[in-house]
């Protein structure tokens, strides 16, 4: 289980997030949904730790481990994944060297036995059929020249090796088309499990139709400031988000 | 011969070791070196094989050896084969010198640099390598310049000249290595002299003691359709400099000089590179990159200089530094100097620090903090390492740079 409880991170001094509250159950897929700058991708850089962002008031806890105690390799170990709306290119590591070293690592950390070279092979094998990714992809280097399909793929099947229990997919459907959509949605439902939570970042309803969430909330100016079925995700593409943006300004 | 050590030795001393104030040496102090009292090494000095062991590269590998400038005959294995000629440089100055005629301190400058100016007024031994036309070397040959030193500071002078004939073929690495702590000045100076249609590949690795100064040169002249590379691996030393100088003198030629250093404690080093374009149609690649933590120090300068009338040359001139600490520091001066006007000549230099996001990516996949950073160093190596074509030599470098970064137990092994 993943439970966010009062919320507030800024950067620089100023507030970003200003008290989110958010319980993910295990099995559950959870959209978060909301207007430019209001903060959902800086909610997805708080949880994986970018030491830009300082958390001034809260907690985030997954599976009882406070991640705001820990690093953010430990928070991977942790058993939580973001992927990441712009993947970096790191030049001169390739894909594969960084993968392996990532997942001996996170093993290590879980206290299980590091893969031998054959094991290894095969689950990258097994992982990055799932996502239809390109097996030379690995010898290049991480994320260097992909195209952008190619980057949000290459992030589900890391996603797919480090199994996690708690994935993040921030903005993973930005700069998709709809067949690159369509399969980092399938990816993404052949790791739905009664063990692992979603929190699915978006600021259209269109990925939605692929990966249906359970519990659709929508943040405003660091707030959630509605929840409720996936059908919230379809009234707001017809309306958009000033009906929200209104209502919570009449609240304030 | 004579003739030559006399002219080094006036050059030497008409300029002796200069203040800070001069230009080539504004980055570079030399007082403790002017203040040391050097003698020439015993003659009979001997080093046992264990402790070469540590520096050697494949066992097939021909070896010459040399311990403070000695040569060491039970530890050498090289002789020469067919179309390669490999001799004691001492052996060539005795019976033949009339072939070093023109080769031999022809390229290394030594008048307006006091290290080479000594080096080459003290020439006594080292290798002369000479390739005949067509030939092919089959495996490299490696040379090793073990310095030991003893209880007061001596100095030695290693010498290598390496004449490749036309349409020939060549591997030479150098390795300057030691384990003691004694007071030594090392001023290597390897020519290489390249005919027509000629590849010939250098490398030098540089693992000196702790007390040991490094003081070298690398000159290159390579004639038409050439490709010459030389390769610098400063990894140890209190002191690295090295002036390399290629030269271009035949049209369709390739230069390509790249050098890696790694600096820590109170560690300096400094490049000095010049590539002399002076024909047309020729092509140079010089990449140098500074890895630097503590308090180490780092200074390159790089001058391309562009010959009237050689016209579409293509020149690129890189270095970079990462800066691993806050009390690192870098100096680059990269210098563009050009004749012709018809010339494609790139330089840029970089100092910086590790990508920040780069690295937040890396933590947020499990990896720790310093196992991400090694990671992030080895990537920055790897555009000079993965070049090194000498798969044993390669494997040194990687190991050296890996065993000297933090965490290396979480870095997967290299494929």
């Amino acid at each position: 289980m993943l439970q966010i409880t009062n919320l507030h991170a800024s950067i620089d001094d100023t507030p970003i997030l200003r008290g989110i509250d958010l319980t993910i159950n295990d099995g559950e897929v959870h959209s978060l949904m909301g207007p430019n700058g209001s903060g959902k991708s800086t909610l997805a850089k708080v949880m994986a730790g970018d030491e830009a962002y300082e958390v001034t008031e809260g907690s985030i806890v997954l599976n009882g481990q406070d991640l705001l105690e820990l690093d953010p390799h430990e928070r991977a170990a942790a058993g939580l994944f973001m992927a990441f709306q712009y993947p970096v290119e790191i030049p001169g590591v390739t894909m594969k060297y960084f993968m392996r070293t990532a997942m001996n690592s996170v093993r290590k950390n879980r206290g299980q036995e590091e893969l031998d070279a054959y094991e290894y092979l095969s689950v990258v094998k097994e992982r990055a059929a799932t996502v239809k990714l390109d097996l030379e992809l690995l010898d290049r280097p991480v994320n260097g020249g992909f195209s952008g399909g190619e980057k949000k793929r290459a992030e589900i099947f890391q996603m797919a090796m480090l199994e996690p229990s708690a994935c993040v997919l921030d903005e993973t459907d930005s700069g998709l088309d709809i067949d690159a959509l369509r399969i980092v949605a399938e990816g993404v439902n052949t790791m739905r499990s009664p063990d692992r939570s979603f929190l699915v970042i978006t600021h259209y309803q269109r990925l939605l139709s692929y990966i249906v969430p359970d519990v659709v909330h929508v943040l405003v100016d660091g707030k959630i400031a509605r929840t409720g079925g996936k059908e919230l995700a379809l009234e707001l593409e017809e309306h958009g988000y000033s009906l929200i943006e209104k209502g919570n300004a009449v609240d304030a | 011969m004579t003739a030559i050590r006399k002219a080094a030795m006036n050059a030497y001393e008409s300029i002796l070791w200069p203040s800070m104030r001069d230009e080539s040496w504004r980055y570079t102090d030399t007082r403790a070196i002017a203040a040391t009292d050097f003698k020439s090494a015993d003659p009979s000095t001997v080093i046992k094989a264990d402790s070469l062991s540590p520096f050697l590269l494949d066992s097939d590998m021909p070896l010459m050896v040399f311990a403070d400038g000695v040569y060491q005959p039970d530890l050498s294995t090289a002789t020469s084969m067919p179309g390669v000629q490999i001799h004691r440089l001492a052996d060539v100055i005795a019976s033949n010198p009339e072939r070093l005629e023109g080769r031999l301190a022809s390229h290394a400058d030594y008048q307006d640099d006091p290290a080479c100016g000594l080096s080459t007024a003290m020439i006594t031994d080292g290798v002369v390598v000479e390739i005949e036309a067509e030939a092919t070397m089959e495996t490299p040959l490696h040379i090793v310049f073990f310095n030991q030193g003893t209880t007061h500071p001596i100095s030695t002078h290693p010498r290598v000249l390496i004449v490749a004939n036309d349409r020939s073929t060549g591997t030479v690495i150098e390795s300057h290595v030691g384990t003691s702590e004694q007071v030594i000045l090392s001023t290597p100076v390897t020519e290489l002299i390249a005919g027509d249609n000629v590849n010939l590949d250098h490398y030098r690795m540089v693992r000196e003691g702790a007390a040991t100064w490094h003081l070298g040169d690398v000159a290159l002249h390579q004639g038409a359709r050439t490709e010459v590379s030389s390769c610098v691996l400063a990894f140890d030393g209190p002191l690295i400099r090295t002036r390399m100088r290629g030269t271009l003198a035949g049209e369709d030629g390739n230069a390509i000089l790249h050098g890696l250093a790694m600096g820590h404690e109170d560690r300096h080093i400094e490049n000095l590179l010049r590539v002399n374009h002076m024909v047309p149609h020729c092509r140079s690649r010089e990449s140098f990159k500074h890895i630097l933590e503590d308090k180490s120090t780092a200074a390159f300068t790089g001058r391309i200089y562009v010959a009237e009338g050689a016209q579409k040359t293509d020149a690129v001139q890189t270095n970079r530094n990462l800066l691993l600490s806050n009390t690192s520091k870098a100096t680059a001066r990269p210098q563009l100097e050009i004749y012709a006007d018809d010339v494609k000549c790139t330089h840029g230099a970089t100092i910086g620090e590790l990508d920040q996001e780069a690295m937040f990516y890396l933590q947020a996949r499990g990896i720790p903090a310093d196992a991400a950073r090694s990671m992030l160093v080895q990537a920055f190596a790897g555009e000079i390492l993965d070049d090194v074509a000498p798969e044993s030599l390669r494997n040194q470098a990687q190991l050296l740079l890996r065993n000297r970064l933090p965490a290396a137990e979480h870095l997967a092994a290299m494929e």
